[in-house]
């Protein structure tokens, strides 16, 4: 009876985020099944989440469970309803050179290999303690989470003030198999992270504008040695890889927008952004960066005016989830203090050791290999081959994030902040690989020529590599 | 077999060429398209073979650290405590911990705390805490470390109507509280307070 709910919970999940993928792209008549397939764990786990939280504030037991599923399927309905009325094709990309099948076959051995060592390791330490446990309390709790967790000295290492996007998705799996299962909880981290690696392939493609790129980085991808076995990695249940897809998926689909002028990319760019800042506290900073890019896109193109909404859910969200955290009292985050003036021109003797540290960091080949030297490379040629918005657009989103969260720990409050360094920074470098991946191999893929590179798509609308210009 | 990256740099009538983003001609209602300029010249192919010898060096590297960490094994249900087992095990030396340890913990009341005694304040002892908060909610875990002074009197200050257990972790268990209900090799569980009936 168990598999049969945790199957239905599972497929309801990800049906509505097909479903939802299918919505947020408006116009448009043909749908990549795989696109929407990696993009629906994403979409479907988060709209689960954010019901079970919201609907969490009146609802509890099997009343909560009806009016999510009751939601979950009206998405889907509807999402018939327009597709029927749009007269949707959906497509499946197929490789078409023997190249594309080879680095394709590569890429499902390595999916196989992440299935595997997922299913095969427990929960990491933060999985279980920062996630986990709170899927485990509101369980017990018809579904919602109480007051007294927040307030409960023995839990504060728990970190209350984390965002619910994990530890709802798997209650939901909990709650549809009547039994909390340490073993099926790790199951929506490894789809995200299986539908990642497809993204990653996806987006780098579209990007790059050659699909066998797209392959080639979700291959790399698996060769981060941090990213594959990690502590935090791709294997260990830690959220910080799905964090890092879902902000290249922002990013991504807003360099397409950029591109193509393609409506649906801009909804994607949306949807992907709103979810930053509920996947993951850091997320808030990802969120802004992507945010930023997102801001100076529409102030640029000084198109229709709605699209400024797309910033709207996401910040909603951040106020929403830190009135919410005030109103149960919970505390402030324990391993950082207030970031203020004060804290700043006390620590400020910080910065030497952070700068060593996080550089030491970026050159741990047991962690990185080479992939961040592969960083610079790119901006480098980037650099001196454009000086646009698709390059704008990639500092921000790639390199800001490196300053700011290796300024974060000058507002450390572990009494060794360089421990604190080691400890917590990989983790937060695994947030950006993906996207640093998409830079290092779209440059590379395109070669030395004007225009090329990541975003060449971008050199259409930018105006700046024309024909003539070429020669 | 031409490999796309030799093909590119061949020359080409006006260095140009056209593609769908997605590379599917047109099927796209309105297919967007892209200008990709073919690089030429020796500078692009030096570009290349840097790309290409970094990338081989990234694969080699990467394959030298990563192999001796994948070990790859049948996959199986681990049971609903998959995660606390894996970590409880090493430490208390039996089978399914997380079960023996609810086992005991649920027939108590909810309301009371329980008092964890480890041997010191270290991360060892940070890490057994975690746990036993874990499994012990909705009650709350107090941490008394064996090595301050005098710590049986530090038990027995706190007031007694508000504790469900104590549990010794690698401590032996206070002369007055011998009573104790072992669940591992060095851990010992003394109720304290009635058992609650079974819901």
């Amino acid at each position: 009876m168990s598999y049969v709910g945790l199957s239905l919970a599972l497929l309801l999940a990800l049906a509505a985020g097909f479903a939802l993928t299918i919505l947020l792209m408006p116009g448009r008549r043909e749908c990549n099944v795989i696109e929407c397939l990696s993009l629906a764990p994403f979409f479907g786990f988060g709209m689960v989440s954010l019901l079970l939280w919201i609907a969490g504030f009146a609802l509890s037991g099997v009343f909560l469970k009806l009016v999510v599923t009751l939601t979950l399927a009206v998405v889907i309905l509807a999402a018939w309803r327009v597709g029927k009325k749009r007269q949707c094709l959906f497509i499946w990309s197929r490789p078409r050179s023997v190249l594309e099948w080879l680095i394709c076959l590569v890429m499902l051995v390595e999916l196989g290999a992440i299935v595997d060592l997922s299913l095969g390791r427990s929960l990491g330490w933060d999985s279980s303690f920062n996630w986990e446990i709170k899927a485990r309390i509101a369980f017990l709790n018809d579904g919602i989470i109480p007051q007294r967790y927040y307030l409960s000295p023995s839990q504060t290492a728990t970190h209350p003030e984390y965002p619910l996007f994990v530890p709802f998705a798997q209650l939901w799996l909990d709650l549809g198999m009547h039994r909390i299962n340490q073993f099926w909880e790790k199951i929506p981290l490894l789809i995200w992270n299986c539908s990642g690696v497809v993204l990653v392939a996806l987006l780098v493609g579209r990007l790059s504008g050659r699909r066998w790129l797209g392959a080639v980085a979700a291959v790399l991808l698996f060769f981060v040695p941090y990213a594959a076995c990690g502590a935090g990695g791709m294997t260990s249940g830690y959220v910080d890889f799905p964090l890092g897809i879902v902000y290249l998926a922002a990013v991504g689909y807003l360099l397409l927008y950029i591109s193509t002028g393609d409506l649906a990319s801009f909804s994607l760019y949306a949807a992907a952004l709103a979810l930053l800042p509920w996947i993951k506290r850091e997320g808030v900073v990802l969120w802004l960066l992507a945010a930023i890019c997102g801001a100076l896109t529409l102030y640029r193109s000084r198109g229709d005016r709605r699209r400024w909404l797309a910033l709207v859910p996401g910040l909603l969200i951040i106020i929403a989830w830190n009135v919410y955290l005030a109103g149960v009292g919970a505390g402030a985050p324990h391993d950082f203090m207030a970031a203020n003036l004060t804290t700043l021109s006390e620590h400020i003797g910080r910065v030497g050791p952070i700068c060593r540290s996080v550089l030491r960091e970026l050159c741990c080949q047991d962690r990185w290999s080479i992939l961040w030297l592969g960083l610079a490379l790119a901006f480098a040629q980037q650099i001196s081959q454009r000086r646009d918005a698709v390059l704008l657009i990639s500092t921000i989103t790639t390199l800001v994030p490196l300053g700011l969260y290796g300024c974060a720990y000058l507002f450390s409050a572990w009494p060794d902040y360089l421990a604190h360094i080691h400890d917590s920074l990989p983790r937060l470098l695994l947030q950006i690989t993906p996207l640093a991946l998409l830079v290092i191999v779209s440059t590379a893929g395109c070669g030395g020529g004007r225009g090329a590179g990541l975003g060449c798509v971008g050199a259409v609308s930018t105006g700046e590599a024309r024909p003539s210009r070429s020669h | 077999m031409s490999l796309p990256f030799i093909r590119a740099a061949e020359p080409l009538p006006h260095n140009i060429a056209c593609h769908n983003i997605d590379g599917r001609g047109s099927r796209y209602a309105n297919p967007p398209t892209k200008l990709v300029i073919q690089p030429g010249g020796s500078r692009a192919l030096l570009l290349r073979l840097m790309w290409l010898g970094a990338g081989l060096a990234f694969v080699l590297l990467s394959a030298e650290k990563i192999k001796p960490k994948l070990h790859f094994s049948a996959i199986r249900n681990r049971g609903e405590f998959a995660s606390t087992d894996s970590y409880l095990a090493p430490l208390t030396g039996v089978s399914n911990p997380s079960a023996r340890l609810l086992k005991i913990l649920d027939r108590l009341p909810q309301d009371k705390s329980v008092v964890l005694v480890v041997p010191d304040d270290g991360p060892r002892s940070a890490f057994i805490e975690q746990n036993v908060a874990y499994l012990s909610w909705p009650r709350e875990v107090i941490w008394l470390c064996a090595n301050v002074k005098q710590p049986e009197q530090a038990l027995f200050n706190l007031r007694p109507s508000s504790l469900a257990a104590v549990i010794f972790w690698e401590v032996t268990p206070f002369a007055r509280l011998k009573q104790g209900i072992r669940v591992g090799a060095t851990q010992v569980i003394v109720p304290l307070a009635a058992p609650v009936p079974a819901q």
